[in-house]
């Protein structure tokens, strides 16, 4: 001490007390800071996320909404469903119903009556036709030769389990001409298809008039769109039908093994599929 | 030393005067600096002490001061990250409930469509209906692909009816106007050659009388000049045998006109007048623009065919160009 100046002093107590200052901020202050700093991001970053209250109130009425939006749907799509849909036997309940049994006898009803999946282009054919006729008095008269074609389903019952949606026809539409009384008696016609019960969504496109009345024609394009109620059954792994994977066919002598399992070979000129004489 | 200097005062003392006059003391320190030195250096050394001292309580203010700031930064942290949680979870629950409804909701979707679409068709055709004036008889109306143009043909006593009509329309019914509901309307009408003696019967057929603005190619206009560029195209002259065939109608665009009297002389019930071809441009398309609307099971692929449909796949995308490819094919103004 005796030999240390005041000069000497000073400059120790300024340096001592500038590297305390630096190690204490260094040591204490910096970090909480940026602890704080990194704080406060976090904080701003959950806010910006939804983290605040009112957020949170205004995404809980969302979900009030959305619900509600659901069962709107739902019962929109309920009533739209009996309206446009046929009743199809692909529900949770019938689902135990074996593949074979909607395939031939109880895939859908129309009318009240059970038909098989295979009927459908028939019964469709027909149906539609039926609809068109039914408006003669209205005005309309489908155009000579107009028919609804509708190609058939697969031979495979397998093939049920494809069945997420039937449009028919299958590969294009159907050109329909129809031959109306009056322009009010076309428009009327037209305006019916949003009223077609049963038959699948109807959806008409390209329409055009043509003539005069009373032999004003119509024409356009009809499709309809049958959307199962629910997911079509899983294929049974026991049968197989039409082209599907079949047993091998008998002897190479030319006569087929058991008719039941397909695929095999037929006598000569007679027809194994489809009507006999 | 002391007695020293105590014999040194006594010895000046006499010196005073005797006046008793009283001078202010001056004290005079004549002790070396040096003697003064060791205390200055703790007072020093205690300045500093204590400057370091305050500066070590200052940090530690800060430093609690900062702690607290922190702690409370950690609550708001804390809060605010206990509300995002909330709201993920009610967010997660929104996207289930949209999940669980999306088949649904896309079943619907495509019913509302598909009725929106067909019920745009009756009141298109309506709103032509509503603008046709008494003395023109429309003989065929056909949409574009776009559903944006209606091509039709009509037939009138006069030109001149024709063209007032066309004026009343173009007056009343188009323009820019947002609130009209045409963008623009076209007009073939028959042309006014002027042969010459002598020359061929027929002529060149004109300009195929295509006098219409807008979009549209060219049209074939057989036994003339095509048309000039227009929605429509030009129809064929009056006696030009045949040219496009008729409105494409939804198969086709443009290139209409051409049937065996499309565009020229006419007669209806036992009484003469004028066939013509014309397009109107809709302002809005025919529902909204929308596409056909199609249901192809929701997503899922369509079936091969011959086997249960499956449907057309997304939405049918327009026809393709081509006059001849509509249903109305078959040639407008053929059954008068």
């Amino acid at each position: 001490m005796s030999k240390l100046t005041a000069l000497h002093i000073n400059i120790i107590g300024i340096v001592t007390a500038l590297i305390l200052s630096l190690i204490l901020f260094f040591a204490l202050i910096k970090p909480k800071n940026e602890d704080i700093g990194t704080s406060l991001a976090a904080t701003t970053a959950a806010e910006t996320a939804g983290g605040t209250p009112d957020k949170v109130k205004a995404h809980e009425q969302d979900l009030a909404k959305s619900k509600k939006f659901t069962s709107v749907t739902n019962a929109a799509w309920a009533i739209n469903q009996r309206l446009y849909m046929p009743r199809m036997a692909f529900s949770a309940q019938e689902k135990s119903n074996s593949l074979l049994k909607l395939y031939a006898f109880t895939g859908l009803y129309s009318d009240g009556k059970p038909y098989g999946i295979r009927d459908l282009p028939t019964v469709w054919g027909v149906k539609v036709k039926k609809w068109y006729d039914a408006h003669y008095r209205e005005g309309i008269t489908r155009d000579f030769g107009q028919d609804f074609p509708i190609d058939s389903f697969s031979t495979d019952p397998n093939d049920i389990s494809k069945l997420q949606s039937i449009t028919f026809p299958q590969a294009k539409p159907w050109h329909v001409t129809v031959i109306a009384k009056t322009f009010d008696a076309a428009m009327l016609h037209l305006r019916r298809f949003n009223s077609m019960r049963g038959f699948g969504m109807p959806v008409v496109d390209g329409v055009a008039l043509d003539g005069q009345s009373p032999n004003l024609s119509l024409s356009y394009d009809m499709a309809l769109y049958i959307i199962p109620p629910a997911a079509p059954p899983a294929p049974d792994p026991v049968i197989s039908g039409g082209g599907g994977s079949a047993a091998p066919g008998g002897p190479p002598t030319g006569f087929g093994g058991p008719a039941s399992f397909g695929g095999g070979g037929g006598k000569s000129g007679k027809a194994m599929v489809g009507p006999g004489g | 030393m002391r007695g020293k200097v105590g014999s040194f005062a006594a010895d000046l003392t006499p010196s005073i005067p005797a006046t008793r006059e009283t001078t202010p003391m001056l004290r005079i320190n004549l002790l070396p600096p040096y003697i003064y030195d060791k205390q200055k250096k703790v007072k020093l050394a205690v300045f500093w002490a204590a400057l370091v001292a305050a500066a070590l309580g200052i940090f530690l203010v800060w430093f609690v001061q900062l702690n607290k700031q922190l702690d409370d930064q950690k609550k708001l942290e804390a809060t605010a990250v206990e509300y995002r949680t909330k709201f993920e979870g009610v967010e997660s629950k929104i996207n289930e409930e949209k999940k669980r409804r999306a088949d649904i909701e896309a079943r619907q979707t495509f019913i509302t469509n598909a009725q929106k679409y067909n019920d745009s068709w009756p009141a298109a055709f309506e709103t032509m209906r509503d603008v046709t004036v008494d003395n023109i008889l429309l003989k065929s109306m056909a949409f574009t692909t776009d559903r944006k143009t209606v091509n039709f043909t009509g037939f009138a006593k006069n030109e001149e009816d024709i063209v007032k009509w066309w004026m009343y329309l173009r007056n009343n019914y188009a323009g820019p106007d947002a609130a009209l509901p045409f963008e623009n309307v076209s007009f073939s009408l028959p042309a006014h050659p002027y042969p010459p003696k002598g020359s061929a019967n027929g002529g060149a057929g004109g300009f195929g009388g295509g006098f219409s603005g807008g979009s549209g190619g060219p049209g074939p206009a057989a036994g003339g000049m095509a048309g000039f560029p227009g929605s429509g195209g030009g129809g064929g002259g009056p006696s030009s045998g045949g040219g496009g065939g008729g409105f494409g109608g939804p198969g086709g665009k443009g290139g209409g006109g051409g049937g065996k009297d499309a565009v020229g002389p006419g007669m209806i019930e036992g009484r003469p007048g004028i066939n013509f071809s014309a397009a109107v441009t809709l302002k809005k398309p025919l529902a909204e623009g929308m596409l056909t609307p199609a249901w192809n099971g929701g997503g899922a692929p369509a079936a091969a065919p011959g086997g249960f449909g499956g449907g057309f796949s997304g939405s049918r995308p327009p026809g393709g160009p081509g006059g001849a490819s509509g249903p109305s094919s078959a040639g407008s103004g053929t059954k008068d």
